[in-house]
């Protein structure tokens, strides 16, 4: 009968606790990933559904057909028409984006309004009633109107009954910001706005959660007429999460790297535990036993007596995700489905057998002859099942932590970058190291060399330790100090206040109010949306013959509407540096000149801009160089005095108001009720909020990493501990005392961990030089965090000094 | 007057606890080795040849007697102090080279000079790796060397303190005739040149025959 004391029995060994510690570390950081990306990606497409209006958007400029409607009527849909109006009352026009929905309206979320212009906001279910339209409170104070009264859209009277505050799939940005309309659809036609050549977008939105949306993207696409195309979640979340995607390459190569330590360590300690198990094999052999039993005597019970380990990874993992979860709300938690957590539980198996398998298998396969020496040795696997065991478990971990074909390859390639690219980096200097060391003392020789004999447990280990010591002392300078930092390095007056919609007719008392506060206030710029269309009359997609880029300025420049603006002086945060500031006369534009770079402009070309009320053509005289961290309004184009003329404008402004004078605000936002007000602290205290989570997740992935290659260090000493121990007692014979012992073995971790926190030092301050010259007006922004590596390494060299020392005697040991 | 034997043992013993009581190992063992002289010590496997080895080696305490190195009472010293007068006084050879394997071979020589404080460690280490005949590969790590070059490097090692006293423990168990041959004529050569007492521990009665004395060890007791 089973006996499960006998599970217990392998605890006993060092390397057995070795490995399954490696497995608990490995299995603890794949769960940890897994859960927390998963529940990102679930919470991220939902709010990009959210954001867009629907899992799945059919647009167009003619509505959907009544075909396609029926191929979505078994799910959630909403039609909405989009398009752009001028409301009027007596003599002023507003021009208002409108969008006009149907009772499905909104799918997710919910609209925001309120019954009047400061009013209590309360939460609507559905778009207004036929008759009904509710307007953006700063229209509502243009027009001088009030909830209660009729406005007039296009040739129809209709009530405006609510306030509208916020939409679902409003949509990010300050600078999207015309007023908005709503108003049932039932009522466009009667509004006789949309005729022929109207600029109007007519948006079928399904939902399709999960897989569905594939199954109706499907059905649609054989329907689309010419005029008709199709966004869905996965394309806009593309299109928005490249810094979370980034992230989440990182968090997985940081995890890769634990599964490649956590495997070399139970690689080594494998080995050691496969000579543990060699004589008993043998005997079991000898008395006749059967291969089969030999595995589930051996092998089986090895890897049951492991389930515990990998158990107690995955349940701190899921105490993880479980605080995230708590953390960001239970309203979108994501249920990892029952294949995730299957494959969780798989994951640390297959690094096993990658690693470990290859090694204990040969006892299966040994003859009990070669075993019964008088010394066995760890039996070796033969090197190809060991090359394969090696490549293919971090290959299909890498498989497990991916989501995509592209993001394996793209990891796998930044995997071996890192896990081959810093070791080499690392042998340069070892080898230096082990040149320069030979007339070196002997005990410091002997210290260095027991390092550099051995490059292939040295320089993983050193590597390891380098990154989790750098990452470590990077994440907790970055979230605890570098951005209070640049923020105490600010001018004393920086403008600590942005003001946008400021309208033509608020201009002077706008002003006026400012100077009755002592403000300061760099300047005031008009500001008109516009989009280039043209260089030297060349439209631009065939004029920028650059390749496509989503991450190049001039790409993002190209694909959305910019903020263009008049000046007549150049700002004190740029300086020219081709060409000429501005003249008097209309028709002249100053171009950013990394902007300009991008998309090959020089002083000379024509470009042309398409803007609400035309287009706008002018000259580019001169190249400026922009200090983007000044905390003043900068502009990409900036033209001459005169030449945004007749465009619908507003003003955008900064001002530095001191923190004392904050109390006045709300008085300022009462007398002008349109214009939006950023709060640069609030604002820069948000990010630096967001920087220190990005951080301390970081940490716990260094720390990780970090006992990762702790375990590594621990298993190699495991699996070298013999040959260092005949070495120590033949030192012994020769005449060592102690003491040489002794600092032989301090010396070689100093030299480890001394090493491995000098190079985490350099890589540190390496990393920081980009920082210092975008930041810091190219200063290195140091501070005491940059000496944490040592820190970290000291504590850890004096346990090593006072760790007691093995006084078998010499003899014993050399025969040993 | 006679001088100081290089190594007097008197009434040695050892004996370690066993389940079913004191086991004796070795039993009222008495010998004396003068300067220059050789001695060889054979027996069966498990008579506790090695274990006689390492009790007049100071690698091991007796259970009861005595050892003298050179005069001093080695035994009574604690571990840094046999450690001490073995490296002044003590060279060894053993069946399994035991080279440092991280050192290379000029390094490995080195060893015991380094130990000791003596000057000069590398330039004597690569005169006695010349004088084995392995000058050219005083660079070379033991893992590149065949088990008859790493014996002659750990007989240079051995001799390159010039010491009053060598062990050597079945100094050609691991080499084919040819190398074991090469090696014993180097060792009885140097042995004999430098006025090395040797203390031999040997299965092989030829290699016992080069010796001055002769001792075998049967059950814990050296009969002449």
């Amino acid at each position: 009968m089973f006996d499960p004391r006998l599970l217990m029995r392998p605890w006993r060994s060092g390397a057995f606790r070795i490995q399954a510690l490696a497995l608990l570390v490995a299995s603890l950081a794949i769960a940890a990933v897994v859960l927390m990306r998963g529940e990102l990606d679930h919470r991220f497409a939902n709010r990009t559904a959210e954001a867009i209006g629907g899992d799945l958007i059919l647009e167009g400029s003619q509505p959907a057909g009544d075909g396609q409607v029926a191929l979505v009527a078994d799910r959630p849909h909403s039609q909405v028409t989009r398009f752009t109006t001028v409301l009027v009352r007596d003599d002023t026009f507003v021009l208002a984006s409108v969008k006009a929905v149907d009772d499905g309206y909104p799918l997710f979320g919910a609209l925001t309004v309120a019954d009047q212009r400061f009013g209590d906001p309360y939460p609507a279910a559905h778009g207004p009633a036929p008759g009904e339209v509710w307007l953006a409170g700063t229209a509502l104070d243009r027009l001088g109107q009030a909830t209660g009264e009729f406005i007039t859209v296009g040739d129809r009277a209709l009530l405006v009954s609510k306030v509208l505050i916020r939409e679902p799939d409003q949509g990010a940005g300050f600078y999207s910001m015309n007023p908005r309309l709503m108003m049932n659809r039932a009522d466009v036609a009667s509004t006789g706005i949309l005729g022929p050549g109207t600029r109007v977008r007519h948006e079928l939105r399904i939902a399709a959660p999960g897989d569905a949306l594939d199954t109706v993207a499907e059905a649609l696409r054989p329907t689309l007429a010419v005029n008709q195309e199709i966004d869905t979640r996965d394309d806009a979340g593309l299109r928005s999460m490249g810094p979370l995607r980034q992230l989440t390459l990182w968090g997985q190569l940081a995890v890769m790297m634990v599964v490649l330590l956590c495997g070399g360590a139970v690689y080594l300690a494998a080995g050691v535990r496969g000579a543990e198990q060699a004589r008993r094999c043998a005997v079991m052999k000898t008395f006749g036993a059967r291969r089969r039993q030999i595995l589930s005597r051996v092998l089986g019970r090895e890897l049951v007596a492991l389930l515990p380990s990998l158990l107690v990874g995955l349940a701190l993992a899921a105490g993880a995700f479980l605080a995230l979860r708590q953390w960001l709300g239970d309203e979108l938690a994501w249920r990892p489905p029952w294949h995730t957590w299957l494959l969780l539980g798989l994951a640390p198996l297959v690094i096993w057998a990658g690693f470990a398998l290859p090694r204990l298998w040969r006892l299966v396969h040994l003859p009990a002859r070669e075993i019964l020496g008088d010394s066995p040795e760890a039996p070796s696997a033969r090197a190809g099942l060991n090359l394969v065991g090696a490549l293919l478990a971090p290959v299909l971990v890498a498989m497990m932590l991916s989501g995509s074909l592209m993001d394996l390859g793209q990891l796998l390639a930044l995997m071996v970058t890192v896990a081959v690219g810093l070791p080499l980096l690392l042998w340069m200097p070892l080898r230096l190291a082990d040149r320069a060391g030979q007339r070196w003392p002997l005990a410091a020789r002997l210290a260095l060399r027991r390092l550099s004999r051995r490059p292939l447990t040295t320089l993983p280990m050193l590597a390891a330790m380098v990154l989790a010591l750098a990452i470590m002392s990077l994440a907790t300078q970055v979230g605890r100090q570098l951005l209070a930092d640049w923020r105490d390095r600010l001018p004393e007056q920086a403008p600590n206040y942005f003001v946008l919609n400021l309208f033509d007719q608020d201009l002077d008392a706008f002003r006026a109010w400012l100077d009755d506060h002592g403000a300061r206030v760099p300047g005031y710029y008009p500001v008109v949306r516009g989009r280039l269309t043209e260089i030297d009359g060349q439209p631009v997609r065939e004029a920028v013959t650059k390749e496509e880029d989503e991450d190049d300025q001039g790409q993002r420049a190209l694909n959305r509407d910019l903020s263009l603006t008049e000046a007549d002086a150049l700002p004190e945060s740029n300086r020219t540096l081709a060409g000429r500031w501005l003249g008097d006369r209309p028709g002249e534009v100053s171009v950013e000149s990394e902007l300009a770079e991008s998309l090959g402009l020089e002083v000379g070309d024509q470009l042309t801009f398409t803007a609400q009320a035309g287009d706008l053509t002018a000259t580019v005289v001169g190249l400026r160089e922009v200090d983007w961290e000044s905390f003043e309004p900068n502009f990409y184009f900036m033209f001459s005095p005169g030449t945004l003329d007749g465009q619908s404008r507003y003003w955008l402004t900064s001002f530095y108001l001191p923190e004392d004078r904050a109390t006045e605000l709300p008085a300022l936002i009462r007398q002008f009720p349109q214009i939006t007000l950023l709060d640069v602290n609030a604002l820069l205290d948000q990010a630096q909020a967001l920087i220190a989570q990005a951080s301390r997740a970081a940490l716990a992935l260094a720390a990780l990493l970090l006992a990762a290659s702790v375990l590594v260090m621990a298993a190699a000493w495991l699996a070298g501990g013999q040959q260092r121990r005949k070495d120590e007692a033949l030192l012994r014979v020769l005449g060592a005392r102690s003491a040489l012992l002794r600092r032989v073995a301090v010396l070689e971790q100093l030299l480890l961990l001394g090493g491995a926190a000098l190079f985490a030092h350099l890589l540190h301050l390496a990393a920081l030089v980009p920082l210092g010259i975008k930041l810091f007006d190219g200063d290195l922004p140091l501070s005491g965090w940059i000496l944490l590596p040592w820190a970290l390494v000291v504590p850890m060299l004096v346990l090593e000094a006072a760790r007691p020392r093995n006084q078998e005697r010499p003899m014993a040991r050399l025969a040993g | 007057m006679a001088s100081t034997p290089v190594l007097d043992a008197r009434q040695l013993s050892k004996t370690v606890p066993a389940p079913e009581g004191t086991l004796t190992l070795l039993d009222d063992i008495d010998l004396t080795l003068n300067p220059g002289d050789s001695m060889a010590i054979t027996g069966p496997s498990g008579s506790g040849k090695s274990t006689l080895l390492g009790l007049l080696a100071g690698l091991d305490v007796p259970s009861g007697g005595e050892v003298r190195l050179r005069g001093e009472p080695f035994s009574r010293l604690d571990e840094d102090g046999r450690a001490a007068l073995r490296g002044r006084y003590c060279g060894f050879v053993f069946q399994a080279f035991h080279l440092v394997s991280d050192l290379n071979a000029v390094e490995n020589v080195m060893l015991p000079l380094e130990i000791t404080g003596a000057d000069r460690a590398r330039a004597r280490a690569r005169h006695w790796l010349e004088r084995v005949g392995l000058a050219h590969r005083e660079r070379h790590f033991p893992g590149q060397l065949s088990g008859g070059e790493q014996q002659r490097v750990a007989l240079a090692r051995a001799f390159a303190l010039e010491p009053d006293l060598l062990f050597a423990d079945e100094p050609t168990g691991s080499l084919d005739r040819a190398n074991g041959e090469q090696v014993a004529s180097l060792l009885f050569d140097l042995n004999r040149d430098h006025g090395t007492a040797l203390v031999l521990v040997t299965h092989d009665p030829a290699l016992a025959a080069h010796c001055a004395h002769h001792h075998e060890l049967v059950e814990g007791r050296l009969s002449v």
